[in-house]
């Protein structure tokens, strides 16, 4: 384990030093700042996806499921086109980076919050449950979304087209303070039931038998997990695939079920490949495509790999 | 006995011939009903404008909408009881989106060919992409209800994600959404006809319908029944797929419908598919209908597009099955 | 001793239970039997407090069940289940270390280590317990799970089916060893046996149910009969028996 995080470490280590110091000219203080904010954003995108991850394929006992499939993307989407048809391109709402931040991340905090609510109390124990109500809202925004885009002019679809796909290009150093603020708050919450998580493994039945409150901590976590979610999809747009991706070689690489330990190599998977990805996107793609479409490519991709394995095993 | 039989069976027919007046009632609507309204009283004496119109636009309009409405259904039901799911139709395995993909693929590949290359793709793509998921998930060990759809959804973005790579490569986003979202007013004289092929299609679907009902059984059933199991899932998923991509070629996608009739019709008739057939045809024709209908009425003059009626009431009426299929 | 009173259970509006009251003793191995879908898991489960009855009580040591504390009860009751799958990885080891979190709370002593040591060896998986549970057999991954309850050295321990996927040995020393939980420990072994010759042997009293109601109960020695059992399970028995075993036989 102790090897293990050390080359990770160094990988890390590297892929920063290189995002930060190729190509540029060190007396451009605007540059140096750029780059900064984005290392500190992705970072912080790669804490929320790989603790949310790993912790809700926990508590559905499955690995190949993410909490970011429950319809944020398709609802962040359609609120910035909703915002864009009232209020107009040129509206504080695209003006101001932190408004449509704070915005954005608290309709998807309010609405996970919504779908909990109703959807726990009726159906305690289905996590699948909720996540497939998700996904069909996920499907209503994205159907009312197109319907939108059909009304918009073309000048102004440039606005959604920016916000359809994850990039960096709507960070600033105030989005990212509130960023840190709520993930660290969230962060210092959960840091109550870390010693709980190793037993949710075990299902509810085993926990309760062991003297832990199953659904109490299993609802805390998800709350959690959404305000994380979002954040990070206000902070850097739509992220779906990558959780499977990350969670999934940290399983392989740790193989073990302690999650101090599957949450920490996650971590550094994630921010190795989001700030790679980052990296091609400057330099060698040069802002062709945005950092979701090739997050979403290979995650997306990794996860037909998964599916065509099950073809392999033998019922 | 057979009195019950024939009883049952006479209750099957009046309701079989409620339906299909229902239908006729709802063409009617939909040929005279649109931005030059024509009025019943004038049929008789039709003005050369107002047959121009039928003939152009609305004859062809309807005869899609209750072609696909009712292909749709069927995809869905054969879709159902191959993956042994009733959550599983062409909307949660990831069929809609690679019938995109492959017209993308077309596009890419081939810009200046017909509709018939575009077509040959979209089956291609969504024949080859729901075999797989179809194979997979029966050789998968956790196979709750509810888990199955959601992986048939991820499959989806995951080939969406795809297409959005090529979409902004292309530069063709708004443009390739367009296309996507289910709309009737392109369909017209002229641009429609390949709707066609759905008709010889649903006579083979009835046809196999006892093979599928046999084959929802399982490999192993199937087989000690002498039939080739491999078989009727291909047979089946070459059906959905040129349906699915037919109808997404002339009107674009329409999410849910194919989810929700045949659940209707199994609530309301039981799970026979062959009884069946005829019930979802009918069902998912009028539901298309009547929600173009609702769409050409709702902003007058203006039209607001089905999939978008079909698409949100649908989710909604989705939501309501599943939560008291689990309750 | 467990005291129950009037008790009762519906699922989805269908009655699984109706009207229990039973006097379960202490310090002893109980079996509940029965035919299937009599109500032996659903009692077990309330039992547990793993889910909750409509009506009716269940007194655990002169204390009802519902005033426990989850951790209280953690360290009173432990519980077996019928079926354990997990798609995680998790040696043997640490599987029976989770039955010392009620005590420790995660941070092992020198006690619970010893604790997690005997158990294992109790159910001779000294040799496995680096292995992770997706590797070894159903009989071995149910032993791992019992040692995990002998670790949470709770005075109730319920098991439901603990024979089930095992073999004639495996099953053997199972019971073997819940008779020497009561008999060294003086724990509560409450346990759902399908093998009526299981429970005629190494049970000390024996709760039988039909149709979700207690159809007898009683010492192992005045209940096992051929007619109550012959009423019970709707088949006919010859009890062969000597000074040192009993047969139930009911084949042919």
């Amino acid at each position: 384990m102790k090897k293990l995080l050390f080359i990770l470490l160094t990988f890390l280590l590297l892929i920063v030093l290189a995002f930060l110091s190729y190509d540029i000219d060190f007396s451009n203080k605007f540059v140096v700042a750029g780059r900064m904010e984005r290392l500190v954003a992705l970072i912080l995108v790669s804490i929320s996806i790989s603790y949310s991850t790993v912790v809700f394929q926990t508590i559905s006992a499955n690995k190949i499921l993410t909490p970011s499939l429950m319809g944020y993307e398709y609802l962040y989407v359609f609120s910035q086109v909703l915002l864009l048809l009232i209020f107009g391109g040129n509206s504080l709402f695209f003006r101001s980076k932190e408004l449509s931040f704070i915005f954005a991340s608290s309709i998807m905090i309010v609405y996970s919050l919504v779908l909990y609510r109703v959807f726990f109390k009726r159906n305690k124990k289905n996590v699948y449950f909720i996540l497939l109500i998700g996904l069909v809202l996920g499907i209503f925004f994205n159907t009312s979304t197109q319907f939108l885009q059909m009304i918009i002019n073309p000048n102004e679809f440039g606005y959604i087209q920016g916000a359809m796909f994850s990039s960096l290009s709507r960070i600033s150093i105030k989005t990212i303070s509130i960023a840190i603020v709520t993930i660290l708050i969230v962060i210092i919450y959960l840091s109550r039931f870390f010693k709980f998580l190793d037993i949710l493994v075990l299902g509810r039945e085993y926990s309760m038998g062991l003297g832990v409150d199953y659904d109490k901590i299993a609802r805390n976590q998800l709350i959690a997990i959404s305000v994380l979610i979002a954040v990070s999809t206000a902070l850097i747009g739509p992220i779906t695939f990558i959780g499977v991706f990350i969670s999934n070689i940290s399983y392989r690489l740790t193989n073990t079920y302690l999650h101090h330990r599957t949450i920490t190599v996650a971590f550094f998977i994630t921010a190795m490949f989001m700030l790679a990805a980052q990296f091609v996107i400057e330099h060698i793609l040069n802002y062709r495509h945005s950092l979701g479409v090739l997050i979403n490519l290979a995650g997306g991709l990794y996860f037909i790999l998964l599916i065509l394995r099950t073809l392999r095993t033998k019922k | 006995m057979t009195k019950l039989y024939y009883l049952k069976n006479k209750t099957n027919v009046i309701h079989i011939v409620t339906l299909y007046f229902i239908l006729l009632v709802a063409t009617a609507a939909s040929l005279l009903i649109g931005v030059k309204s024509i009025l019943p009283n004038s049929v008789t004496l039709l003005k050369h404008s107002d047959l121009q119109i039928l003939i152009i636009s609305r004859i062809p309009r309807t005869v899609t909408l209750i072609l696909t409405g009712a292909g749709l259904s069927i995809c869905g039901i054969i879709l159902q009881q191959l993956s042994h799911n009733k959550f599983i139709s062409p909307t949660t395995s990831g069929t809609l989106d690679s019938a995109k993909l492959g017209i993308l693929f077309s596009l890419f590949l081939f810009p200046q060919y017909s509709v018939f290359t575009k077509l040959l793709f979209s089956v291609l793509f969504c024949f080859g992409f729901t075999l797989l998921f179809i194979f997979s998930i029966t050789k998968l060990a956790n196979r709750n209800t509810v888990l199955i759809p959601i992986l048939g959804i991820m499959f989806g973005y995951t080939l969406n994600s795809i297409s959005n790579l090529f979409g902004v490569e292309l530069n063709i986003v708004q443009n390739m959404e367009s296309w996507m979202v289910g709309n009737f007013t392109k369909t017209l004289q002229g641009q429609y006809e390949i709707i066609y092929l759905m008709l010889p299609l649903f006579v083979i679907c009835y046809l196999y319908a006892r093979k599928f009902t046999i084959a929802s059984m399982g490999r192993d059933f199937s087989t000690s029944l002498g039939i080739n199991y491999q078989m009727v899932v291909i047979i089946g998923l070459i059906l959905t797929s040129i349906m699915v991509s037919t109808t997404i070629l002339t009107v674009g996608s329409l999410p849910f419908i194919d989810l929700i009739i045949p659940n209707i019709v199994a609530f309301i008739h039981g799970d026979n598919v062959r009884k069946n057939l005829p019930f979802t045809a009918c069902y998912g024709a009028l539901a298309l209908l009547i929600c173009d209908i609702v769409g050409r009425l709702v902003i007058y003059p203006y039209e607001i597009p089905v999939s978008m009626i079909v698409g949100s009431l649908g989710a909604v009426i989705f939501l309501i099955i599943l939560t008291n299929r689990n309750r | 001793m467990i005291n129950i009173n009037s008790l009762s259970k519906s699922y989805a509006g269908i009655p699984i239970l109706h009207d229990i009251n039973l006097e379960i003793p202490k310090g002893k191995v109980i079996s509940l039997i029965g035919p299937n879908g009599a109500g032996k898991s659903t009692l077990l489960v309330l039992m547990a407090r793993l889910a909750k009855a409509d009506n009716g009580s269940i007194i655990l040591d002169s204390e009802e069940l519902s005033n426990y504390s989850l951790d209280q009860l953690s360290r009173k009751i432990s519980f077996l289940r019928q079926q354990n799958v997990f798609d995680v990885k998790i040696t043997i080891k640490e599987l029976v270390d989770f039955g010392r979190f009620p005590h420790s709370k995660g941070q092992l002593t020198i006690q619970d280590n010893m604790k997690i040591e005997e158990s294992i060896n109790k159910m001779n998986l000294q040799d496995i317990k680096h292995a992770y549970i997706d590797q070894v057999s159903g009989g071995q991954l149910q032993r791992a799970f019992l040692a995990m309850v002998i670790a949470q050295d709770t005075e109730y321990i319920l098991l439901d089916e603990p024979l089930n996927n095992l073999d004639m040995k495996h099953s053997v020393e199972i019971m073997n060893t819940t008779r020497f939980l009561a008999d060294e420990y003086g724990k509560t072994v409450i346990t759902v046996v399908h093998d009526i010759n299981f429970a005629a042997n190494y049970s000390d009293y024996i709760i039988a149910m039909k149709n979700g109601r207690v159809f007898f109960h009683g010492p192992n020695k005045s209940v096992i009969t051929e007619k109550n059992l012959k009423e019970l399970f709707d088949i006919e028995f010859k009890i062969i028996q000597d000074d040192k075993v009993i047969i139930c036989n009911y084949y042919k």
